[in-house]
């Protein structure tokens, strides 16, 4: 397998009953990233990263960690970091309790690191998981991955439930591990804002497919926005594909994927942030199109 | 793992142990006295003499420890017990938590966390029940053999091996129902259901079909009664000579010893008129064969739950 990459897939499904939760999902990670996974509830988050933490089974083609099956957990498992979603932890015990856990289960477990980390965000050890607030439990349930010094932390909606506050200073501390230990990261989140911060990496699912996925800046570079005269557009000209148009009485305004310089000067052209680039590539099969026009024919 | 273990059951270990040492006490206490009752009252000399006429002596004794003896039938539900407390939880509570995720993703795998999880918790259920089943099958001993009914369902159901493959069995059963229905609650009615169920069926239905049970025929002789001490007897008839069952007290009307004043002649009647009495039991000898296959079913039906909840676990629940 290709060292490069932390994981790989290849037509990657996971079906329930005759429902797939994730499907025809060929993704190829690189070391070092910080990947943000975004995309609608329901689209199928849950189940990719679950599917790389060796948590579930394919019901189609494959998915690679470090080049190996993650369910053959005994070499991948020691070297992943997961924070599953709501961040699960035992109610019952004291954080020191779930600290001491994390050596008894792991080879290698910095305990008086995870400590001191806790110390520093003033969580008391001796009180039980179960009296903490939510932005707490996510921390502790971070300082437990990192302190396996994973290679891969893998985070699922950790910042859901939290606050602005503690979701600000998850995501720092999240950076600053990541800096201190140029480790990869993959998380999912609902929220855009979360991913435009901490990511240089993208995967946008939809409705159980990958819609995109990709270097953030070098997508942001691929992509722009076009206004002028209205008027159909089509690949050709530096245009790659159509994502999504609209289009008024006299205006349209298009976002398109290029392959180079836009040809046709008629069209006024924009840089495109994250948020407009996203949103188009989800509304592409959902926006209702105005009913005064005739019909155009989309080019996505 | 056992530190794991230990945190995350040692209120139940402590809980179950502290239980058994309570009902344990007792037993002991009782059973030392019931033993010396036994003995001192001559009934224990009585019984093991040949032609015993042990009658009186026997139904003092028996009467003296009956109400004791009625506390036993509530320790049947102890296994259950298990299944609920013990069983249930164990993968089911992780599953309704969360917490599966955060735990076998850590740096042991699911298979070994679940392998450690039973035998842990088998030794331990192991452990209570062994010394549970000594102790009750040692504390029923005078009582088995002045009544002679250890055989009957109910009692038999009480000592020897059943009440550890009862206990084993449970506490499959609420582990794998855990893991199927990945809910607490829901998996402790399965639990209780299914226990409760199953003990019924094979001891009310399926236990007298575990061997086929002895016939015996004789002609009902005056003098000449037929018993079967220690078995378990599914029926006790007189047949007239066309084969129909009659009732018993048939013979003595038709041949009234009053009229037949001879033993010999009296006998002469009876055969005359073709009385047979046949007896449908199982022998006292089967008891420990019928315990040995009772609770290799339960024991077995316990081995295929947990091989069910490991292969859940492994192959469903990814």
């Amino acid at each position: 397998m290709i060292g490069l990459n932390v994981l790989e897939a290849r037509g990657l499904g996971k079906r329930y009953g005759d429902q797939w939760a994730l499907r025809d999902c060929t993704l190829a990670l690189p070391a070092g990233r910080v990947v943000g996974l975004v995309g609608p509830n329901g689209a199928g988050k849950t189940t990719l990263l679950q599917l790389a933490v060796g948590m579930l089974a394919p019901s189609a083609g494959e998915i690679a960690v470090f080049g190996r099956d993650p369910r053959e957990t005994n070499s991948v498992l020691p070297r992943i970091g997961f924070v599953a979603q709501d961040s699960p932890l035992y109610r019952n015990f004291s954080v020191a309790d779930t600290l001491m856990l994390g050596r008894r289960l792991n080879v290698h477990f910095d305990e008086a690191w995870a400590q001191e980390r806790l110390g520093k965000l003033r969580i008391p050890l001796e009180r039980k998981v179960g009296e903490l607030s939510g932005g707490q439990r996510a921390q502790i349930a971070l300082a437990v991955a990192l302190a396996k010094r994973p290679e891969f932390l893998v985070l699922d909606e950790p910042v859901a439930s939290l606050d602005p506050l503690a979701r600000r200073e998850f995501l720092t501390a999240l950076m600053d591990a990541v800096a201190e230990d140029g480790l990869s990261v993959v998380l999912s989140s609902h929220l855009l804002a979360d991913v435009e911060h901490s990511c240089d990496y993208l995967i946008l699912l939809m409705a159980a497919e990958v819609r995109l996925d990709g270097d953030l800046d070098d997508l942001l570079a691929a992509h722009r926005l076009l206004v002028g005269p209205r008027k159909r557009a089509g690949a050709g000209g530096g245009i790659a594909a159509v994502v999504r148009e609209s289009h008024s009485d006299r205006q349209s305004t298009l976002l398109v994927r290029t392959d180079g310089p836009i040809a046709d000067p008629a069209w006024s052209v924009h840089e495109v942030d994250l948020e407009e680039l996203i949103l188009a590539y989800m509304g592409e099969q959902h926006e209702p199109r105005l009913q005064s026009l005739p019909r155009l024919e989309a080019n996505g | 793992m056992s530190w794991l273990i230990w945190r995350q059951h040692r209120q139940q270990a402590l809980f179950g142990t502290a239980t058994l040492a309570l009902i344990a006490l007792l037993l002991l206490l009782t059973g030392l006295h019931m033993h010396s009752v036994f003995h001192d009252s001559g009934l224990g000399r009585c019984l093991a003499s040949s032609h015993p006429d042990c009658s009186n002596l026997q139904s003092a004794f028996e009467s003296r420890f009956s109400t004791l003896r009625q506390l036993v039938p509530f320790f049947m539900v102890l296994p259950a017990l298990l299944g609920l407390f013990w069983g249930a939880p164990l993968i089911g509570r992780e599953l309704e938590q969360g917490t599966h995720l955060f735990v076998w993703t850590q740096g042991v795998t699911r298979s070994r966390w679940l392998t450690s999880k039973l035998a842990a918790l088998l030794a331990l259920t192991l452990l209570l029940t062994v010394s549970y089943a000594l102790l009750i099958s040692w504390w029923l001993g005078p009582l088995n053999r002045s009544t002679g009914d250890r055989f009957q369902p109910g009692i038999f159901d009480q000592q020897g091996l059943v009440p550890v493959a009862y206990a084993v069995f449970a506490l499959a059963l609420g582990i794998a129902a855990g893991a199927v229905l990945k809910r607490t609650m829901p998996a402790m009615a399965a639990t209780l259901v299914g226990f409760v169920g199953l003990r019924l069926i094979v001891a009310g239905l399926v236990r007298r079909h575990f061997i086929a049970p002895v016939k015996s025929s004789y002609v009902p002789l005056p003098g000449a009664d037929v018993t079967h001490p220690g078995a378990w007897v599914f029926s006790q008839h007189t047949y007239d000579a066309a084969g129909r069952v009659v009732p018993d007290f048939d013979v003595p009307s038709t041949c009234p010893p009053s009229t037949h004043p001879t033993t010999a002649a009296l006998d002469r009647c009876i055969r005359a008129h073709g009385f047979l009495n046949a007896d449908v039991f199982q022998p006292a000898s089967r008891f420990w064969l019928f315990q040995g296959i009772e609770a290799a079913l339960f024991g077995g039906l316990a081995l295929a739950l947990l091989a069910l909840a490991f292969w859940w676990v492994r192959r469903r629940l990814a």
